[in-house]
C-alpha cells in the first residue's frame, strides 16, 4: 500500500470517525458533537480563508506584478488599494489606529453602491420580472383542464401568499377583516404547502447524504475487508 | 489721511502707527460695536444705528489736534497769552476767579487735576495745551504764507479764493459742521477786502496803527453800511463818532483795566487791579483755598514789545484822567491785547498782521469755518470776536430779527449752536482761555432775545447776567431790546460765570474797575448787600459812573430796572448761596430807579438806539426753573461723558406720584425720560382705559409691563393659528394599542428589583424522548445498513425520466466539441455528499463533448471542490474564484462570458442561483445564456420558478434526477443506484415514523409527550 494509499485510508478513517460523531447527535448532544462541529467551521473558515489569501496575495499579485502594461497594473492595484483601506475598518475599536477606520468607508461605500446597484437591477430583471412572467403563462388552456386549474392555483396562491404579509388587511382595531382573513388563511396553506416542500426538500437532502456517508463509510469497510 | 503728530508724515485711515517713525498715531475712527460703522472719533453715538459709541463712564477722547503744518495756523481763539519763555504772571497778579479757571492754579496741574473730576481736568489739561500752542503762536507771528486764506483776505486787497483752505481739511467734525451750517456764506461772494463796518467808524487813522491806516486798510466799501445794523450805521455815520479815538471813549472801567500791571513787566502784587485786591480782601470767603493764585496760561498774556505798541495805542484811547498812566502799567493782560499794534512799535511788523493785530491774528485763525467762505456778516464781525461768540443761541435757528440787528462783525458771535455741535468738542478750543470758563455754554433757550440785553454787546450782557438766568431773563424780555447786540450780551451772560465759578471776586473786575453805570450799581449795591455776601465787593470803591463810563457805554448800560430785574432773577434762581452772594454784591436787589439813565448826555446817538424804550418787567422769578436752566447748561453729549460721581443725576419722579415740588422743569426732564407711549402702557394708566376685548375678555396680563391690562392678547393661540385653522380631534387610538402601550410601560415602570420572568431552561428530555430518539435513531439506521448491506443488485427505486433532464442532456449533447462552457460550482464540502453526484454525471457528460470547461466559483471552498470534480480524469482545470457575490458574477459575465455556449450552474444554495440568473438576464437581457442547472433536493423546490424560466435548458435536482440523467445517458453508477435504494428505504422509515409519532400524539395526548 504506497503512501497515497495510505493518505486516502487516513481519509477514509477519518471521515467515517467524524461522521459518526456527527450522527451521533441524534442521542442527543454531547461534547464530540460539539468538537467535531467546531472542526467543521474551523477547517471551513481555515480553508476560506487561505483561498483568499492565495487568490488575492498570490494569484492577484502575480497577475499584477506581470502585467506589462502600466494600464493594467493600474487595474490590478486598484482593487488591492480598496482592499487595503478596507482593512482599517477592523480597527475603529483602537484610539489611534481607529481614525483611519474612516479610510475603510471608501470601499465600504464602493462594496454597497455597487453591490447594490447590481442586485436591484439582477432582480427585476433576474427574478421579478420572470417570476411574473412565469405565474402569467401558467395560466394556458395547452393541458386544459389541468394546466389550467394549475395556473389558476399558482395565481391564487401567489396572491393569497403575498396577502398574507400585506397591512392592509387589518382594520384599526388589528383586526383582519372577514374576508381578508379567508384570503390571509388561503394565503398561509400556500405558504405551509412551500414550507413542506422546502422542509421535505431538506429531509430529502438530508437523508441523501446519511445515506452517502453510510456508503462511504461501508465502502472504507469493504475496502479493509476486501483489501 | 492722519498726520503723524512727530514727523508729520500723511498716514492711512485707520492707522495706528506712523509710517514713517513709527510714532502712535491719534485715533480718528470709532467702530461702532452694533453696526460696525466706522464713526469719527468725536461722535458718542453711531451715526447710523445711534448706538452709543463711548461708555458712560468713559471719558471723552481728545480730537487730534491739528499740527501747525496742517492747519497753517488754525489756533484756539484766545487773546494773547504768556509765553513760556516770559513766564506766567504772578499768581497775586490774577484775581482769584480768574484763578480758578486755571489748570495750573494751586501749584501745578496735578495738584488741580486732584481737586477737580476727571472730566474737568481733561478739560483743563486740554485747555492747557491750546494755551501753549496759542502762546507759541503769539511769540513767532505767522508769516504770510503760513496764514490761511480767509486771513488773508482780510489783510490783502486781492480776493480771497473761494477754495476751502487746507484749514479746512484739518478741521474737526464738529467744526466742519458748523461752518456747513452757517447760513448764506457759502453763497455769498468773498468781500472780506473790505474792512469790517465797524472799522468804519472807528478811530481815524492817527489813532490807529498804521495797519489801521486809511492808506494801508482795504477800501471801504460804503455799500457795507447797507449790512450794518441800524445802531451801527449810526456809528458809522455819527460825525461826532470819535469813541475809538478819543481816550474819553473808552471806558472808565476798560481804562482801569487799562491801568492793570503788565505780570511780565510788573509782575508784583501791587499790580493787582484794586478791583480785584479789594475783591479778595473784601470777600475773603468767597476765595476757595484750594485755588491758588495761578496765573493760567488761558488768562496770561503774551508781553512782547508789540504789546507795547497795543498800549500806546491803547493810550491813545484811553480817558484824559488815565492817559498818562502808562499802558503797561495799568492796562490788564487781557486788555492789553485789545489795543491794535501800532507798526511802529511793533518790532517785526509782518504784513499780514498789519491790518490785524497779532493778537487778533490769533483769535481769526481759529475760526475756521468763517473763513473760507467770507460773507458779509463775517466781514462785518471783528475778528477777534467772530470765534469768541461762536455759539449761536438754540432757538434761533433763522437769523432772528436781533441777529440781524447784530453787526456784521459781531454775527459770527452767533456761529455756533449748541445743539447744531455734533461733536463734544470742548468750547476751550474755539474760545480764549480767559473766556473758556464763561463761554462754555450759550444759553439754549435764547429763542427771541428781546430782553434789553439783547440790545447790550454779548459780552457786556455776559458780565450783567448769569448765564444761567440770561436764556430765561431774555426769552421774557421785550423785543424792544433786539438792538442790543449779542456780544454785549454774551459777555454780560458770562461774567458772571467766572465769578461763580471761582466763587470768589465776581464783581470785581465790573466794580472797581467798572464803568460809570457799573459804579451806579455799585453804589445801589451798598445800600442793599447782597444775600449771602456779608461784605460788599465793591463798598470801598466809590466811582464815579459819569466820568469812569463812555458815553457809548452810558447807553449801553441797562436801565436800573432791567439790571435790578437781572439780577433779582438770578438771585432768586440761582441756588447756591455763593451765587447769590455774588449777584447780589454785583447788582444788588434794590431796583434801580427808573428813568434815563444819568448818563444819557454822555451816550452817543449809535448807543441811544440801543437804549430800551422800555423797561421790561421784571419776570416771575419763581417761574424759572433752576434744575432747568442747570441742565441746559451741559450739553446732551457732555452729559453723556460725565463720568460717574460728578455730578447727581436727576432723579425720576414717582409715576404716578402727585407733582413734584421741584419746579416743573425738572419734572418735565425726569418724565422725558420715559416716552409717553410707554408711560401709555402702564398697567396703571392702561387698566383704566382699556376695553375689554371681545375675543378675550377673562384673559389679564399678570406680568411684565403690561399687567393687569385686561383683554391683551394671548400670543400663542392669538399668533401662531391661522385664520382658516380647524382643530382637528386626535384619532382614536384602539385599545389593544393602547393595552400594549401599557404593558411596555408597566414593564418599564417596573423596579429594578423585581424578578423579571428569564426563559425557563428546557426541561432535561425524560425517557421518553430518549427512547423516542433512539428509535428514530435505530429505524433509520438499520435501513440505511441494511439496504447498503443487503439489497445488492435488488432495485427498490427507478429513476424517472423528466423533461428538464431530458432537455438539459440534449443542450449538453449539442455542444460542439471546444465550445466554451462555464460551470459554476456554488456548494460546499457539508453539501458535497449531494452534489457531487450530479455534478459528476454533467462534467463527465460535458468533457465527453470536448467542450472547453471554465469552472468558477463565487466562494472560496467551491474551487477546490470543482478541481476535485476532474482529479479522475486526465485534464487538470484551474478554478477561478469569484469575488463580489453577485457584482462579480456581473462582471464576469459582461467581461470572460460573452461567447459561452452553455452555462452550468451547480449549487445547493438558492441565492446563488438567483445570482446567476439575475446577472444572466441582466447581462444579456436579449439573448441570456443558456443555462443547466444542479440543485440540490432542498433546493428543488425553492428553485422551481427560476428553473422554469426560458433561460433555463434543463435543471437536476437530488440524487434521483442525477441517477435519471445518467441513466439517460446510459451511463448508469452500480453505487448511485444502491444509495437511491436505500435513500427510498429511509424515506420509508422516516415516513412510517412520523405516522408512529402522529398515532402516539392522537393517542396519548398532549399529555403524553414529554
Amino acid at each position: 500500500m504506497g503512501n497515497p494509499e495510505i493518505l486516502e485510508l487516513i481519509g477514509l478513517i477519518v471521515g467515517a470517525v467524524l461522521t459518526l460523531i456527527i450522527f451521533s447527535y441524534l442521542l442527543g448532544d454531547h461534547i464530540l458533537y460539539r468538537w467535531v462541529l467546531a472542526l467543521l467551521v474551523g477547517c471551513g473558515a481555515g480553508y476560506v480563508m487561505g483561498m483568499a489569501l492565495r487568490f488575492l496575495w498570490w494569484d492577484w499579485l502575480e497577475q499584477a506584478r506581470a502585467a506589462e502594461s502600466p494600464l493594467l497594473k493600474i487595474y490590478y492595484f486598484i482593487p488591492l488599494l480598496l482592499g487595503i483601506l478596507l482593512l482599517f475598518k477592523g480597527f475603529s475599536s483602537l484610539k489611534i489606529l481607529g481614525r483611519l477606520s474612516a479610510l475603510g468607508n471608501i470601499p465600504m461605500a464602493y462594496l454597497i453602491g455597487t453591490g447594490a446597484a447590481v442586485t436591484i437591477a439582477g432582480a427585476l430583471l433576474g427574478t421579478l420580472f420572470p417570476q411574473i412572467a412565469a405565474t402569467g403563462k401558467a395560466m394556458t388552456l395547452r393541458d386544459f383542464p389541468w394546466g389550467l386549474l394549475r395556473g389558476i392555483a399558482m395565481l391564487i396562491g401567489t396572491i393569497s401568499a403575498l396577502l398574507v404579509f400585506s397591512a392592509r388587511t387589518k382594520d384599526r382595531d388589528g383586526d383582519v377583516k372577514p374576508v381578508m382573513l379567508w384570503v390571509r388563511r388561503f394565503g398561509e396553506f400556500f405558504i405551509i404547502v412551500a414550507l413542506a416542500a422546502a422542509f421535505a426538500g431538506a429531509i430529502t437532502s438530508g437523508l441523501t447524504l446519511w445515506v452517502e456517508r453510510w456508503a462511504e463509510l461501508f465502502k472504507t469497510v469493504f475496502y479493509f475487508i476486501r483489501g | 489721511m492722519i498726520r503723524c503728530p512727530k514727523c508729520g508724515k500723511m498716514n492711512q485711515d485707520s492707522s495706528r502707527f506712523c509710517n514713517e517713525c513709527g510714532a502712535t498715531l491719534p485715533q480718528t475712527r470709532i467702530r461702532c460695536p452694533k453696526c460696525g460703522t466706522m464713526n469719527p472719533i468725536g461722535n458718542v453715538l453711531c451715526m447710523v444705528c445711534n448706538t452709543r459709541l463711548l461708555p458712560l463712564d468713559m471719558k471723552l477722547p481728545e480730537k487730534p489736534r491739528p499740527s501747525e503744518g496742517m492747519s497753517g495756523g488754525v489756533k484756539g481763539i484766545s487773546l494773547p497769552s504768556l509765553s513760556a519763555k516770559e513766564g506766567t504772571p504772578e499768581p497775586t497778579t490774577l484775581p482769584d476767579w480768574m484763578l480758578g479757571l486755571t489748570p495750573e492754579s494751586a501749584g501745578g496741574p496735578e495738584s488741580a487735576a486732584a481737586d477737580l473730576p476727571d472730566w474737568l481736568t481733561d478739560m483743563l489739561e486740554e485747555t492747557t495745551e491750546i494755551s501753549g500752542e496759542e502762546a507759541r503762536d503769539v511769540e513767532e507771528p505767522l508769516a504770510p504764507q503760513e496764514l490761511p486764506d480767509w486771513f488773508s483776505a482780510l489783510t490783502e486787497e486781492a480776493p480771497v479764493s473761494p477754495e476751502t483752505p487746507a484749514v479746512e481739511e484739518s478741521l474737526p467734525d464738529w467744526l466742519a459742521d458748523m461752518t456747513e451750517n452757517v447760513p448764506d456764506r457759502s453763497q455769498t461772494p468773498p468781500v472780506m477786502t473790505e474792512p469790517p463796518a465797524w472799522t468804519a467808524a472807528a478811530p481815524p487813522a492817527e489813532t490807529f496803527p498804521s495797519s489801521w491806516n486809511q492808506a494801508e486798510a482795504p477800501a471801504f466799501v460804503p455799500e457795507a453800511n447797507a449790512d450794518l445794523p441800524d445802531w451801527l450805521r449810526s456809528i458809522a455815520d455819527a460825525p461826532t463818532l470819535e469813541e475809538p479815538q478819543s481816550p474819553a471813549g473808552l471806558p472808565a472801567w476798560l481804562l482801569a483795566n487799562a491801568d492793570a500791571p503788565v505780570p511780565v513787566e510788573e509782575p508784583a502784587a501791587p499790580e493787582l487791579p484794586a478791583w480785584l485786591l479789594q475783591g479778595a480782601e473784601e470777600i475773603p470767603h468767597l476765595a476757595p483755598e484750594s485755588v491758588k493764585p495761578t496765573a493760567p496760561s488761558s488768562l496770561s498774556f503774551a508781553q512782547e514789545p508789540v504789546r507795547e505798541a497795543e498800549q500806546d495805542w491803547l493810550s491813545g484811547i484811553l480817558p484824559e484822567e488815565s492817559a498818562p498812566v502808562s499802558p503797561a502799567e495799568a492796562e490788564p493782560d487781557w486788555l492789553s491785547g485789545i489795543p491794535f499794534e501800532e507798526p511802529e512799535a511793533a518790532p517785526e511788523p509782518a504784513p499780514p498782521t498789519e491790518a490785524v493785530p497779532d493778537w487778533l491774528s490769533g483769535i481769526l485763525i481759529e475760526e475756521p469755518e468763517a473763513a473760507p467762505e467770507p460773507t458779509p456778516p463775517t466781514e462785518a464781525v471783528p475778528d477777534w470776536l467772530s470765534g469768541i461768540l461762536i455759539e449761536e443761541p438754540e432757538a434761533a435757528p433763522e437769523p432772528t430779527p436781533p441777529t440781524e440787528a447784530v453787526p456784521d462783525w459781531l454775527s459770527g458771535i452767533l456761529i455756533e449752536e449748541p445743539e447744531a455741535a455734533p461733536e463734544p468738542t470742548p468750547p476751550t478750543e474755539a474760545v480764549p482761555d480767559w473766556l473758556s470758563g464763561i463761554l462754555i455754554e450759550e444759553p439754549e433757550a435764547a429763542p427771541e432775545p428781546t430782553s434789553p440785553m439783547e440790545a447790550m454787546p454779548d459780552w457786556l450782557s455776559g458780565v450783567v447776567v448769569d448765564e444761567t438766568k440770561s436764556a430765561a431773563v431774555i426769552s421774557e424780555a421785550p423785543p424792544v431790546a433786539e438792538e442790543m447786540p449779542d456780544w454785549l450780551q454774551g459777555l454780560t451772560e458770562q461774567a458772571v460765570s467766572p465769578l461763580t465759578e471761582a466763587a470768589g471776586i465776581p464783581s470785581s473786575p465790573v466794580i472797581t474797575e467798572a464803568p460809570d453805570w457799573l459804579a451806579g450799581l455799585e453804589e445801589q449795591e451798598k445800600e442793599r448787600p447782597a444775600p449771602g455776601a456779608p461784605v460788599p465787593l465793591s463798598a470801598g470803591e466809590p466811582s464815579e459812573p459819569e466820568s469812569a463810563m463812555p458815553g457809548w457805554l452810558k447807553d449801553i448800560v441797562p436801565p436800573a430796572e432791567s439790571v435790578s430785574g437781572i439780577g433779582a432773577k438770578a438771585i432768586v434762581v440761582e441756588e447756591e448761596s455763593e451765587v447769590e452772594a455774588v449777584e447780589a454784591a454785583l447788582f444788588g436787589e434794590a431796583e434801580v430807579p427808573e428813568g434815563p439813565p444819568i448818563i444819557e448826555e454822555a451816550m452817543p446817538d449809535w448807543l441811544k438806539d440801543l437804549t430800551p424804550t422800555e423797561m421790561p418787567q421784571s419776570p416771575v422769578v419763581e417761574e424759572i426753573a433752576p434744575e432747568t436752566l442747570a441742565r441746559a447748561e451741559v450739553p446732551a453729549w457732555l452729559q453723556g461723558l460725565r463720568p460717574p460721581g460728578t455730578g447727581p443725576l436727576p432723579s425720576l419722579p414717582e409715576v404716578g406720584a402727585a407733582a413734584p415740588e421741584v419746579p416743573g422743569a425738572e419734572g418735565q426732564l425726569a418724565r422725558a425720560e420715559i416716552p409717553e407711549w410707554v408711560q401709555a402702557l402702564r398697567p396703571a394708566a392702561a387698566a383704566e382705559h382699556a376695553a375689554e376685548s371681545p375675543l378675550f375678555p377673562d384673559l389679564v396680563e399678570t406680568e411684565g409691563p403690561l399687567a393687569g391690562i385686561v383683554g391683551v392678547l394671548p400670543a400663542a393661540p392669538g399668533v401662531d393659528m391661522p385664520v382658516d385653522f380647524e382643530p382637528v380631534p386626535l384619532p382614536e387610538i384602539p385599545e389593544f394599542v393602547v393595552a400594549h402601550a401599557q404593558r411596555w410601560q408597566q414593564l418599564l415602570e417596573q423596579p429594578r428589583g423585581i424578578k423579571r420572568p428569564v426563559a425557563q431552561q428546557r426541561a432535561r428530555s425524560g425517557e421518553g424522548e430518549m427512547a423516542t430518539r433512539w428509535i428514530v435513531a435505530l429505524v433509520l439506521l438499520a435501513v440505511t445498513i441494511l439496504g447498503l448491506l443487503f439489497l445488492g443488485d435488488m432495485h427498490l427505486s427507478q429513476a424517472l425520466s423528466k423533461p428538464p433532464i431530458e432537455h438539459l442532456s440534449t443542450a449538453i449533447q449539442a455542444l460542439e466539441p471546444g465550445e466554451p462552457v462555464v460551470v459554476a460550482v456554488e456548494y460546499g464540502p457539508a453539501e458535497a455528499g449531494e452534489m457531487t453526484p450530479i455534478a459528476e454525471a454533467l462534467v463527465e457528460h460535458l468533457q465527453s463533448r470536448g467542450v472547453h470547461i471554465t469552472l468558477v466559483s463565487t466562494l472560496p471552498e467551491g474551487t477546490g471542490l470543482a478541481q476535485g470534480l476532474f482529479v479522475t480524469s486526465d485534464v487538470s482545470v484551474q478554478a477561478l474564484y469569484l469575488p463580489g457575490s453577485s457584482s462579480g458574477i456581473a462582471v464576469f459575465l459582461n467581461d470572460d462570458l460573452k461567447d459561452a455556449r452553455l452555462l452550468v450552474v451547480l449549487t445547493s444554495r438558492t441565492e446563488r442561483l438567483r445570482w446567476w440568473m439575475e446577472q444572466n438576464n441582466a447581462s444579456h437581457p436579449n439573448a441570456p445564456i443558456p443555462m443547466g442547472v444542479g440543485v440540490s433536493a432542498a433546493v428543488g423546490p425553492q428553485a422551481l420558478p427560476y428553473l422554469e424560466t426560458p433561460v433555463v435548458t434543463g435543471w437536476l435536482v437530488g440524487l434521483p434526477d442525477a441517477v435519471a440523467y445518467r441513466e439517460f445517458r446510459n451511463a448508469r453508477d452500480i453505487s448511485l443506484n444502491r444509495q437511491l435504494d436505500v435513500l427510498l428505504l429511509t424515506h420509508w422509515a422516516a415516513l412510517g415514523l412520523l405516522f408512529f409519532g402522529l398515532f402516539y400524539y392522537l393517542a396519548r395526548g398532549k399529555k403524553g409527550a414529554v
